[in-house]
């Protein structure tokens, strides 16, 4: 049967896109953009492993549904 | 699918779209994950409702016969379509214009690839009805 939608995960995304945007502000006004770049490229990636499974998740469902 | 799910799916949505708006002003990067992570994550939810949908077709179109293969290829191209259509219009809110069109053509050639034997039955069957 259908599972419910995990809102958790838009909520946590949203969650790491505005802390990361604070210390990028915080770390660019204090000179430091190589670590604001390394900062903004660490969560981008932490990001994209998060929806990488649930895009993994969508695609063995869309397999086995329609027998791909 | 229930009101339910539905309405789920609805408030989800908006609620991405919110904070999306909200992300863009720090990083627009944020923004394109958050609307794909919400998108993957309502067609999830989209086709685990359509589970026995799918199955009531399969069996509605019969045991081993023309329909049926008919059926299979039209689920089939319509499993495609469905990953083509969300790597399209990700990338097209990516604006990659260029790369949606890439995936595009190649879900077409997939889905051409998929109903050519379909159609290659159908040729003969009809070819059989002409002969008798």
């Amino acid at each position: 049967m259908a599972e419910p939608v995990e809102v958790d995960l838009i909520f946590r995304i949203a969650a790491i896109g505005i802390i990361v945007a604070v210390l990028n502000q915080l770390l660019i006004r204090s000179g430091r953009e190589e670590q604001a770049m390394m900062t903004t490229l660490a969560g981008l990636i932490v990001v994209l492993m998060m929806i990488i499974q649930e895009i993994d998740t969508l695609f063995q469902t869309i397999k086995s549904v329609f027998q791909l | 699918m229930s009101g339910g799910e539905v309405l789920a799916a609805a408030l989800c949505a908006l609620g991405a779209a919110v904070l999306g708006t909200l992300v863009k002003r720090g990083s627009k990067e944020y923004a394109l994950l958050l609307s794909a992570g919400a998108a993957v994550l309502i067609l999830t939810a989209a086709l685990g409702g359509a589970v026995p949908l799918v199955e009531s077709l399969r069996e509605l179109a019969g045991g081993d016969s023309l329909g049926s293969r008919c059926m299979e290829a039209m689920l089939r191209a319509v499993g495609l379509t469905l990953i083509g259509q969300l790597a399209g219009q990700l990338c097209k809110d990516a604006g990659e214009a260029a790369l949606a069109y890439g995936v595009e053509l190649a879900v077409k050639v997939a889905v051409l690839t998929v109903c050519l034997p379909v159609l290659a039955a159908l040729m003969e069957t009809v070819g059989e009805i002409i002969n008798l």
